[in-house]
C-alpha cells in the first residue's frame, strides 16, 4: 500500500538469509482480487500470494540456499507482485509454511550494497 | 401569453429546458430539436438525428433534411420559441431556426451544427463534434459520492477527421446521468448536453446517492436555510430528495437540478437543533425513501469552519496497542519551520499510507514555494495554525491550531512524515512538512483516517484553494499529457500522478515505479527528440533508472509513464 521500504535494520534481525537472485518460474499464483480503477493511491489493497523458483546467482549471507542453487520460496499477500525475470536482492526468512520473502517490495526494497552493510553491522556473513 | 407546443418532443424539450437553472437552446441541443421536428413519416427521430449528425454534412444538407419533415403546427411551435420562450440561444441555433421557419436566411458562415451522442452506450459513449475536438465527460450519477465538481471531467476521446468520436467512461452503469461537452484546440468548449445512458444493462439497479457533507443547514427567522456548500455535485439531476424534520415528522421533497444541486432558495420548516433523516430516490429505486441516507442537524444558526481547534491526532491503528494505547511516544519537536524556500526534497513520507499527501505538498512547494509559506504560522505561544480550504473553495478556510509534538521512533526520529535534506532530531529538523501533514491528520480526525489512502488531487485542491480535475493515462495519451503538464506546470498550477492498483503489482517489480502509489509531478522535457516527464518519489527515495543520487527524483519516458501511471491529478 505505498508506505516506503522499511528500515533495513527493521528487518534483517529476522532474516536467515540474502541472496541475489532471479526469478524464473511462477510455481504458484493465488487468486488476484481486482480492483477498481481509482483516482485514490496508497489504497489498504494487496498482491495475491505467489509461490516463486528463484536461480541465485550470489548469497549475501546465510545457509538457505547456495549459489547456482534454485529455490522455491513465498512471495506473502503484500504490495508488490512477482514476475518471471524479475531479479535483485532476495532478504529471506524462514516461517512454518516455508522459506519466505521479506521487505515490502520484495527485490525492490533495499539496494544490494544496503544489504551488505546492515547484515556485516549484524554479524551476519 | 403562454406558449402553446403541439409536438410532443419539442414540448418535452422545451419542459426539459425550464427544468435547468439556465434554459438555453444552444448548438448543441438544438440537433436534438431539429430531429423532433425532421422527424415524421420519412424517418424516425434517431434516424433524423443520426441523418443531421452525419460526418461532413454540411449546415445547408442539415436545415434541408430538418424541413423535409416540419409540419404546419411544428412551424408554429418554433416560432413560439423564438418569440415567447425566453430561453437564451446561441447565434448560429437561432439563426437555423429562423431559417427554418423562412424568417431569415441560413448563415452558412456559423458552419454545420455540431456535438451530438448518437445510439446507446453499450459499447461507449459515440457522437459527433468538430473534427479534432476533445470530448469531456463526467458521470453526474457517481460524482456526488466521489469527490468531483461538476466540471472535474475526464477526457473520453477526440473526434476524428470525419467528426466521429468514440470515448470509454470507467463504472458507467444503466441510467447514469452524463454530462459532456466539446473543446476545442484554443480551448474554447461547447456547452454541456447531458444524457441518461442506456443499452449497458437490462435495468437500472442502482438508486441514487445524495452526499450529505455537501449539504448545510442553518436557522433562520422564517425556517432552515438549506445551502449546498460546494461546486461539486449533491445528487443526481432529476432525484427526489426527501427531508424529514425528525423532531415534527414534517417531509419536505425536493428535485435535484439538472447540476445535482437544489432548488434555489429552497427552506424547510424547523429550529436550531432539529435533525432531518435525509432519504433519496431516483424514481426506479428506493421509490418508498425507506433507506436513509444520513441525518443532518441544524446547528446555532451560523455556518462556516473557521479556527479549529481540534484533539491532537491519534496514531495510525497499525501503531496502537489492543488497549487503544499508542506503541510510540510523542516528542516536542523545536526546529524551524523552514530552513530556507520550501522545495519538492524537503518532503519525505512517514510509515503510513498517505503517499498522496506528500506528493501533493511536494507538488505545490515546487512551483508555489509561498502557498506552504502561506498557510502555516507559527503563534505567540509557541504553537502553530495551519490553514486549509475545505473542497478547495477559497471562502471556506478551515485553521487547524496544534503543537509540534510529533511521534518518534526510538531512535528520536518522526514514524510519520519529516523532513529531507537536514537532521531529523528533535531540535533542528525542518518542521514544515510534518506539522502540515499533523494538522491534515487533526482536521480529518486521526492519522488512521489519513493513512488508508487518498487523493492527491484532492490535497492539493485543499491546500491551493482550487477545484481539483484529473485526466486517466493510458498508452496514446503521450502528447496530449505532455501538453497538459507542459501547461499546467508553465501556469505554476501544481501536478500529481497516481499509479494502477495492487492487482497489477507485477507490472512494477524492477521498474523504479511502484504500484498503488502517488508521484509529484514536476515537469516535462524533451531529450533526443524523446518526451520525458520529471516526477518525485515522496519516500525521498527509490526512483525509475540509475542516476546515482536515490533521492527520489527522475525522469520517465513519456510511453512509459502512460503505461504505469493510471490518473494525472489537476486543477482548474
Amino acid at each position: 500500500m505505498a508506505k516506503p521500504p522499511e528500515p533495513i535494520d527493521e528487518v534483517l534481525p529476522a532474516a536467515d538469509s540474502a541472496v541475489l537472485a532471479k526469478v524464473t518460474r511462477i510455481v504458484e499464483q493465488a487468486p488476484q482480487q481486482a480492483y477498481e480503477r481509482s483516482l485514490e493511491t496508497s489504497l489498504p489493497t494487496t498482491a495475491a500470494k505467489q509461490v516463486v523458483e528463484l536461480e541465485v546467482t550470489k548469497v549475501l549471507f546465510g545457509q538457505l540456499a547456495k549459489s547456482g542453487a534454485k529455490v522455491q520460496v513465498i512471495k506473502p499477500e503484500g504490495a508488490y507482485a512477482l514476475r518471471e525475470g524479475n531479479q535483485g536482492p532476495f532478504v529471506l526468512g524462514k516461517t512454518d509454511a516455508g522459506v519466505e520473502i521479506l521487505g515490502r517490495y520484495g527485490p525492490d526494497t533495499w539496494p544490494e550494497a544496503a544489504v551488505k552493510q546492515a547484515a556485516a553491522a549484524l554479524g551476519k556473513h | 401569453m403562454p406558449m402553446r407546443i403541439a409536438d410532443s418532443r419539442i414540448r418535452s424539450f422545451v419542459e426539459t429546458q425550464k427544468a435547468t437553472t439556465a434554459p438555453k437552446i444552444s448548438d448543441s441541443n438544438v440537433i436534438d430539436l431539429l430531429a423532433a421536428v425532421g422527424d415524421g413519416s420519412r424517418a424516425t427521430f434517431d434516424k433524423m438525428k443520426a441523418d443531421l449528425t452525419k460526418p461532413g454534412i454540411t449546415r445547408a444538407q442539415q436545415l434541408e433534411l430538418a424541413k423535409s419533415g416540419l409540419t404546419r403546427s411544428e412551424k408554429s411551435d418554433i416560432g413560439q420559441l423564438l418569440d415567447k420562450s425566453g430561453f437564451a440561444m446561441d447565434p448560429g441555433a437561432k439563426n437555423f431556426l429562423e431559417a427554418l421557419i423562412d424568417r431569415a436566411p441560413l448563415q452558412e458562415t456559423f458552419g454545420p451544427l455540431s456535438f451530438a451522442v448518437t445510439g446507446d452506450q453499450k459499447n461507449g459513449i459515440a457522437g459527433t463534434a468538430k473534427a479534432g475536438e476533445v470530448i469531456e465527460a463526467i458521470n453526474l450519477s457517481t460524482a456526488p459520492s466521489g469527490r468531483l465538481h461538476l466540471a472535474d471531467t475526464m477526457v473520453i476521446g477526440t473526434a476524428d477527421a470525419s467528426g466521429k468520436f468514440l470515448g470509454t467512461m470507467p463504472d458507467v452503469k444503466e441510467g447514469d446521468m452524463i454530462r459532456l461537452r466539446a473543446r476545442a484546440a484554443d480551448g474554447s468548449t461547447s456547452d454541456w448536453i447531458t444524457i441518461q445512458a442506456k443499452g449497458i444493462e437490462t435495468r437500472d439497479t442502482r438508486n441514487a446517492v445524495v452526499n450529505l457533507e455537501r449539504v448545510d443547514l442553518a436557522a433562520t427567522a422564517d425556517g432552515i436555510t438549506v445551502t449546498h456548500n460546494t461546486k461539486r455535485p449533491l445528487s443526481e439531476p432529476g432525484a427526489q430528495i426527501r427531508f424529514v424534520n425528525a423532531r415534527t415528522g414534517e417531509k419536505v421533497d425536493v428535485t435535484a437540478t439538472d447540476v445535482g444541486s437544489l432548488p434555489a432558495g429552497l427552506k424547510l420548516p424547523g429550529k436550531a437543533g432539529d435533525e432531518f433523516k435525509v432519504s433519496v430516490s431516483d424514481g426506479k429505486n428506493n421509490v418508498d425513501h425507506a433507506a436513509v441516507t444520513g441525518t443532518l442537524k441544524v446547528p446555532g444558526g451560523t455556518g462556516g469552519i473557521v479556527g479549529v481547534d481540534l484533539p491532537d491526532p491519534k496514531m495510525h491503528k497499525d501503531e496502537m496497542n489492543a488497549d487503544g494505547t499508542p506503541k510510540f511516544k510523542l516528542e516536542r519537536f523545536t526546529g524551524p519551520l523552514f530552513l530556507n524556500e520550501p522545495t519538492p526534497g524537503d518532503v519525505r513520507q512517514g510509515a503510513i499510507g498517505n503517499c498522496y499527501f506528500p506528493a501533493a505538498l511536494a507538488s505545490v512547494a515546487h512551483l508555489n514555494p509561498q502557498a506552504i509559506k502561506d498557510m502555516i504560522k507559527q503563534n505567540p505561544d509557541g504553537t502553530y495554525t495551519v490553514r486549509f480550504f475545505e473542497n478547495g473553495n477559497r471562502n471556506r478556510p478551515v485553521e487547524i491550531k496544534l503543537d509540534s509534538d510529533l511521534y518518534v521512533r526510538a531512535w528520536g526520529g518522526p514514524i510519520y512524515g519529516s523532513s529531507l535534506g537536514g537532521s531529523t532530531s528533535k531540535e533542528s529538523m525542518e518542521l514544515w512538512y510534518p506539522l502540515i501533514e499533523k494538522a491534515y491528520a487533526q482536521w480529518k480526525g486521526s492519522y488512521d483516517a489519513i493513512g488508508n489512502g487518498g487523493s492527491a488531487g484532492r490535497v492539493m485542491s485543499e491546500v491551493v484553494g482550487r477545484s481539483q480535475g484529473y485526466e486517466w493515462v493510458s498508452p496514446g495519451s503521450e502528447q496530449r499529457l505532455f501538453d497538459r503538464i507542459k501547461s499546467d506546470i508553465a501556469r505554476g498550477v501544481p501536478v500529481a500522478a497516481g499509479t494502477h492498483g495492487s492487482d497489477q503489482a507485477s507490472l512494477y517489480t524492477n521498474t523504479g515505479v511502484y504500484a498503488n502509489h502517488a508521484y509529484s509531478v514536476l515537469g516535462v522535457e524533451e531529450k533526443n527528440g524523446e518526451k520525458f516527464v520529471k516526477l518525485r518519489n515522496p519516500w525521498g527515495q527509490s526512483e525509475a533508472g540509475n542516476d546515482g543520487k536515490n533521492d527520489g527524483f527522475f525522469s520517465l519516458p513519456m510511453k512509459d509513464f502512460t503505461k504505469l501511471y493510471s490518473s494525472l491529478y489537476v486543477l482548474n
